[in-house]
């Protein structure tokens, strides 16, 4: 399973109102497209953790645009 | 997240007006905390030394949130951080981020003059557990089905309740030992490691065969939590825990919770006790009175639903598992 399969598995378990795999493009932007607030952020790097087994800096997160962008993030986390 | 740019003040007399609109936006009139709203009373608090109290303001001038530490537990010297609001115009921004640094950070209160800073974070979502975790801070409670679920509902908990972690900040080390009970001792030893080393001894007494029971408590109606801090243990706790128990029925308490005060060599007993009345274990309180707490809760008329609890550290995850094996343990009839 790609990244963004597995990210799309992440998202859909928020249960976001709204929300289906079919918006979560790589384009899609976490705060214009998909009415992400700072909780829905965490939660999905939450989840991502767990799921990817990796350790998000939340910092350096802060400031992420869109669903590529968190691809590219946890692809660096997996050295990939 | 947005990249507005906010600057966060001290409320004082300039300012405290815009603390009751900020809230107004988020909660109404309806906010429990009377003084948010009475800039006169909010003044008070502050100058009496019981709060301190900061706002965000936007590059516009508008007053986009409220964040504050005050005075609660029985220790004067700790601070707990809380009553954090955003007017959801800003949600989408990082304003909640930058009040939560404010108190993280020491801005609002002087580190060297207290003992630590404690707050409760809701498990109907992680923002604030993030926040705490990533700040330094240690969670070492989970306060099982303490508010109302209803009144999330924008924040989609989807329970009847919400659970709180509580999470703590240390400022310096305390300087009298404090007494475990047996049977919580491999839980506490894990939730007093990341806290500064204090001496821990064997509580090992019988319980006290004179002196009466000194506790104070706070009753949250609205949500139909009791919380007693008990300061020492009397020769009357069998009857004064039997009568807490009555008393919490009658209300219709839900979540009934006891702090009791780890000074005590008769904890081992006292904890038996309160086992017998179904209570389970809570987690620490660190510097509840100066000495620590041991948390020690039930939850009464009320199904948990474990499944709507999000917990970020794994800290919060084994103070969960640990509660859930007590509580299969006594539902057994196998709990000690």
């Amino acid at each position: 399973m790609s990244t963004i399969e597995k990210l799309r598995e992440v998202i859909l378990k928020m249960k976001k109102k709204n929300i289906t795999a079919a918006d979560l493009t790589p384009e899609a932007r976490f705060l214009q497209d998909l009415s992400f607030d700072s909780q829905d952020q965490t939660e999905m790097l939450v989840l991502a953790e767990e799921a990817f087994g990796i350790t998000v800096d939340f910092q350096e997160v802060k400031n992420m645009l869109n669903v590529a962008a968190a691809v590219e993030y946890i692809d660096k986390k997996l050295g990939k | 997240m947005s990249e507005a740019v906010f600057s966060i003040v001290p409320v004082d007399r300039s300012n405290a007006a815009r603390v009751g609109d900020v809230f107004r936006t988020a909660y109404g009139d309806s906010f429990p905390v009377g003084y948010v709203y009475q800039p006169d009373a909010l003044l008070q608090e502050i100058s009496q030394g019981r709060l301190a109290a900061a706002l965000a303001i936007d590059g516009e001038n508008r007053a986009a949130g409220y964040v504050s530490v005050f005075k609660s537990a029985p220790n004067p010297k700790l601070w707990e951080a809380g009553n954090l609001v955003v007017d959801p115009a800003y949600k989408q921004t990082d304003v909640s981020s930058l009040l939560l640094a404010a108190y993280s950070n020491g801005t609002l209160y002087s580190r060297e003059t207290s003992n630590g800073l404690w707050s409760e974070a809701v498990c109907c979502h992680y923002f604030t557990q993030v926040a705490n975790i990533k700040s330094g801070g240690a969670d070492v409670a989970l306060e099982l089905d303490q508010l109302d679920g209803p009144s999330f509902i924008g924040n989609r908990t989807g329970s009847a309740r919400v659970s709180c972690v509580l999470d703590f900040l240390e400022s310096n080390a305390p300087d009298s030992p404090i007494y475990i009970p047996a049977i919580y001792a491999p839980i506490l030893e894990k939730l007093l490691q990341p806290l500064y080393p204090r001496v821990s001894l064997r509580a090992t007494d019988f319980l006290p065969v004179a002196g009466l029971t000194r506790h104070e408590e706070r009753y949250y109606k609205p949500v139909d939590t009791w919380k007693l801090s008990v300061h020492s243990i009397g020769a009357d706790w069998p009857d004064f825990a039997a009568g807490i128990m009555t008393e919490a029925r009658r209300r219709g308490v839900i979540s009934l919770q006891f702090f009791l005060n780890m000074d005590c060599p008769h904890l081992n007993a006292a904890v038996q006790v309160l086992k017998a009345h179904g209570f389970f274990f809570g987690g620490l309180a660190p510097r509840w009175f100066g000495s620590d707490a041991l948390l020690m809760q039930q939850v009464l008329g009320q199904e948990t639903e474990y499944e709507h609890i999000k917990l970020y550290s794994a800290t919060a995850k084994e103070i969960l598992a640990w509660i859930q094996a007590e509580r299969a343990a006594m539902s057994a009839g196998t709990g000690n």
